[in-house]
């Protein structure tokens, strides 16, 4: 039975006894079909080290797999462009920048935004760009 | 004359098979109750244990000899069932078979018939059967090191070492543990 060397346990002596009277023990093993079985392991395990192309065979798949996604989305847009009904990015790109024109107006104002801490400063940005150019 | 696991183990590193047979022979039983202990399913055990020992012919060569063979194999078993029991949790949470703590096949079940006298009482059994249940209920590193320290009978420093942890940071993990089985033994 473990006795723990240490004083410190001493106050849990009682459990520590009553766990190593009733270690549990595991069901029982056929030791020579376990290591067979171990030598099958290795043994498989040699031989897939020793194939120098198991290794590449995911990463080969992945890549292929990948490579085809590539393919279908260029194909995809390319048809789009097409029919005339592809997206124009550089269109999108200008929309978005227009929706923004109003900010761009007051960029000095913008440029000041980390001095303006204040909320109410910022909430009433319109009125001081007005009173500004005012 | 008996050759050491340290000089088994060099020569393991060279391929030499038979020496590799040796250890085997050696730890086996060690290894699959080890592994069983945190585990707690033969079949996984059976597997885990194995592939310790597959690790072990793989990485022979880089034993360095600073600490005993035996504390380094079982930091090898240790890990791969400790991370077994994370992947398997998850598992087990994936397609909603949770093993449930208070399960109807309990440690004890599982156990051979025991050679005990037949008067032991029914609420000493409980009782035993309780607080082992309640080891497989502790944190993982605080199961294994009581686990290390009860049926393994591995001192402090050795159950630091194969936990990768301080001493220090082991006697906490046994003084949580034993904290926790003495409350469930209070219960019974």
């Amino acid at each position: 039975m473990a006795t723990h060397p240490e004083p410190e346990f001493e106050q849990f002596r009682d459990i520590l006894d009553e766990l190593a009277r009733a270690v549990p023990t595991p069901p029982d093993v056929h030791w020579g079909r376990y290591r067979a079985e171990l030598r099958e392991k290795l043994e498989a395990r040699r031989v897939r080290r020793r194939a120098p192309w198991w290794r590449p065979v995911p990463l080969a798949l992945s890549a292929g797999l990948a490579g085809l996604l590539l393919f279908f989305a260029f194909f995809a847009i390319q048809s789009g462009r097409q029919n005339g009904t592809g997206v124009d990015f550089a269109t999108v790109e200008e929309a978005a920048i227009g929706g923004r024109l109003g900010l761009l107006e007051q960029y000095q104002v913008v440029e000041r935004l980390d001095l303006l801490e204040e909320f109410d400063v910022i909430r009433d940005l319109d009125r001081i760009a007005g009173e500004q150019t005012g | 004359m008996e050759l050491s696991d340290e000089v088994l183990c060099r020569r393991t590193a060279e391929r030499d098979e038979a020496a590799f047979e040796v250890l085997v022979a050696r730890y086996q039983e060690r290894a699959y109750r080890l592994a069983w202990s945190i585990v707690r399913n033969a079949e996984d055990a059976r597997d885990l244990s194995q592939e310790a020992f597959i690790r072990l012919y793989q990485a022979a060569g880089r034993f360095d000899g600073r600490s005993k063979f035996s504390t380094w194999f079982y930091r090898i078993l240790v890990n791969l069932c400790l991370d077994h029991r994370r992947k398997d949790r998850w598992w087990k949470l994936w397609t909603r078979d949770a093993g449930d703590p208070e399960s109807s096949e309990s440690l004890l079940d599982r156990q051979p018939a025991s050679h005990q006298d037949p008067v032991d009482t029914i609420g000493r059994e409980r009782t035993l059967k309780q607080v082992w249940e309640a080891v497989g209920r502790l944190a993982p590193q605080q199961r294994v090191a009581v686990i290390l320290q009860v049926q393994e009978e591995l001192p402090t420093p050795e159950i630091a070492a194969v936990l990768k942890c301080s001493e220090a940071t082991v006697r906490v993990h046994l003084h949580r543990a034993l904290a926790t089985l003495r409350k469930t033994m209070g219960k019974t």
